[in-house]
């Protein structure tokens, strides 16, 4: 009813000096991470959440989410001058960027994407002040069957929609789930294994947990692996497009947003997912499909749209209904949940301090990325020089510090060690770890809901199927459940024969064509 | 049978589930659908990860076999990097553990020399006071001498 008084309140709270602060230092450091290989955003803000226990919860928020759409920005800044990913989301940027810069047009391909992504970013901001509320009004009704069923649809389509391994994915939930149900049972009060320790009592620490399966296992894997060092400079007089680039671009650069912003929202589908689904999309529709992979540039803005889209929108089903669709997603829900905030349908009319400045922060954090992006290009550049055997025991300083600092317990240094050791045999093993963090965060969340409804429903466990909300739910979970059993999925790619050879190249490694 | 990725990790996974089902069965109490138990859900997961981990070994096995190489120096510098700060840090402080931490894992690269290992414990030691005692007012000794 009073949005305008929202968006007053959202920036008085974005706009005070602390918060602004936050958001800067959130952006700088997401760009920092972004452009450097072999540190994503994930194990950065598992990194500085100890920091954030210091911090009022806005502006943790705040912070947290600016390196997550920072790092998108600068993923893209090394996949185009290194062919080196900087994020697992700018994958697809090396495909088309990296020719272009060996072109001579490296400069056009930063400029170009540092546009879609803030255009990008713009509307999925938009969308996000539009539809949270409504969702939220929506979840209102949710009782436990609801919330069950859609965490349950949450975590199967995360673990096997975005996966090359469904079956791995879904077991790794199912893990992430038994780490999540140490420590204390809310029910009857039973400490459950804890195997006689003081610490797991209170079950594990979610810090630990993160930064063993993210940060260490990827300090220990980025190590040892060859990485190129020479790296062009970019001139001012080179980032200008040329007319037939803006030509092209504008198009495939709405086409991105909109398939960004659509994947974004979906649990388990992200911005990953959306920027390989938009490049796909734009060979498809090209008139001359034989430019892409020697520079096209309709390539490069698409998928750059759609992942900035992406991260965006995950925002909303987070914040609205409390059910997180990727695991930084569930960094950031376990950042409220530290905080003593439950994020869910009240969070909007409880907090709305908190909701719409953190929503404002985001036009803030675009608005320096693009500064960061286009006049500061060349301190990036310069940054990508740095020798990953410096950066890598400040890495290692900061989880170690950073973890036992939450509690103020060594034990919790043992258990990211132990975390890490697990992580490095997953990743080993080429398991993902995602679907691991998101089964732990949300576990917990799931057993409160399943055992309520139950107690509810005196142990029919057709309620879930019965209600007019779950029961949709449920179903359509069962039927992404089916789509990720290899044979059927594979029947179903059958159907959609023609299928771009490039993409499943990039995103196994290999050639499939 | 071999041994290859996907065989061992689903192994690892049955192994994992058949302990913590027998374990649940055996500690906590099962209860009733409709009032369940400490460990009714555990117990569950357990048979479902089991089932999912079969599912993942068996077909993996008539595969090829692969080799899995361990990234063994870094690995083993960083685990006793962080074991050493773990032993450490409550009882000589902050700075000794950050420095012997940072020097340990220096090894896990073969290019870094004497000199740079040294600098760069040392000023990640410094670093981290600056940081986590002095900026954040963490309740944490820089320094101590326990005997």
């Amino acid at each position: 009813m009073s949005i305008l008084a929202d968006l007053q309140l959202g920036l008085h709270t974005a706009f005070s000096l602390s918060n602004l602060l936050y958001c800067f230092l959130g952006v700088l450091f997401g760009m920092l991470v972004g452009v450097l290989p072999g540190i994503g955003a994930l194990s950065a803000i598992s990194m500085l959440f100890p920091i954030t226990f210091h911090l009022e919860p806005t502006a943790s928020l705040i912070m947290l989410a600016g390196i997550f759409y920072g790092s998108a920005y600068g993923g893209s800044t090394t996949a185009i001058l290194l062919n080196v990913p900087g994020a697992p989301s700018s994958a697809v940027a090396c495909l088309e960027g990296y020719p272009m810069a060996q072109q001579g047009r490296g400069g056009v391909a930063l400029f170009m994407t540092t546009i879609a992504s803030f255009f990008a970013g713009s509307i999925g901001i938009l969308l996000m002040m539009l539809f949270s509320p409504i969702v939220a009004e929506a979840a209102l009704h949710f009782n436990s069957p609801e919330y069950f069923a859609l965490m349950v649809l949450g975590l199967i389509a995360a673990s096997t929609m975005s996966e090359d391994a469904p079956l791995k994915g879904m077991a790794m939930v199912v893990l992430g789930i038994l780490f999540g149900i140490v420590g204390m049972d809310m029910y009857t009060g039973v400490p459950r294994f804890n195997f006689g320790t003081f610490e797991l009592m209170d079950g594990i620490n979610l810090v630990a947990f993160a930064m063993g399966i993210f940060g260490l296992t990827e300090v220990v894997t980025s190590l040892g692996v060859a990485r190129p060092d020479r790296v062009q400079r970019v001139t001012w007089r080179s980032m200008i497009p040329s007319r037939d680039d803006v030509r092209r671009s504008w198009l495939p650069m709405l086409r991105g947003t909109a398939i960004g912003s659509f994947c974004g929202t979906l649990p388990g589908a992200g911005a990953t997912l959306a920027s390989f689904m938009s490049y796909a999309l734009e060979r498809k529709v090209s008139k001359d499909p034989s430019r892409f992979g020697k520079g096209a540039i309709e390539g490069i803005v698409s998928p750059e749209a759609a992942n900035n889209a992406a991260d965006q929108t995950a925002f909303i089903p987070t914040m609205t209904l409390g059910i997180p669709g990727s695991a930084t997603m569930a960094l950031m829900l376990g950042v409220l949940i530290a905080h003593g905030v439950t994020p869910g349908p009240l969070l909007l009319t409880e907090h709305p301090d908190m909701f719409w400045g953190l929503v404002m922060s985001f036009w803030i954090g675009n608005v320096v990325l693009v500064i960061l992006n286009i006049p500061l290009i060349n301190l990036w550049v310069r940054l990508l020089q740095i020798p990953y055997e410096l950066l890598y025991p400040a890495i290692l300083v900061f989880i170690v510090v950073g973890v036992y600092s939450v509690n103020n317990s060594v034990f919790d240094v043992w258990m990211v060690l132990a975390f890490g050791l697990i992580g490095y045999v997953l990743r080993l093993l080429k398991f993902p770890a995602a679907p691991l963090l998101l089964g732990f965060v949300l576990g917990p969340l799931l057993e409160e809901h399943f055992r309520r409804s139950l107690l509810l429903s005196k142990g029919d466990l057709l309620t879930f199927f019965e209600r007019p909300v779950s029961g949709p739910m449920m179903i359509i979970a069962i039927l992404v459940l089916l789509y990720g059993i290899p044979q059927v999925r594979a029947g179903i790619w059958r159907l959609w024969r023609q299928r771009p050879p490039g993409v499943r190249g990039a995103e196994d490694g290999s050639e499939t064509t | 049978m071999r041994i290859n990725h996907d065989s061992l990790g689903g192994g690892l996974l049955v192994a994992t589930g058949l302990f913590v089902a027998i374990y649940s069965l055996k500690t906590y109490e099962l209860g009733a659908v409709s009032r369940m138990g400490p460990g009714m859900l555990p117990a569950v997961l357990a048979v479902l990860l089991v089932i999912l981990g079969c599912a993942i070994a068996f077909p993996a096995m008539k595969q090829a076999g692969e080799t899995i190489s361990l990234n063994l120096r870094p690995l083993s510098a960083i685990t006793i990097a962080t074991i050493l700060f773990g032993i450490l840090f409550e009882r000589f402080g902050i700075a000794p553990a950050v420095a012997l931490m940072a020097f340990a894992c220096t090894f896990a690269e073969r290019k870094v020399g004497w000199r740079a290992k040294l600098l760069l414990a040392g000023f990640l030691a410094g670093l981290a006071v600056l940081i986590f005692p002095v900026a954040l007012g963490m309740p944490i000794r820089i320094v101590r001498w326990p005997f």
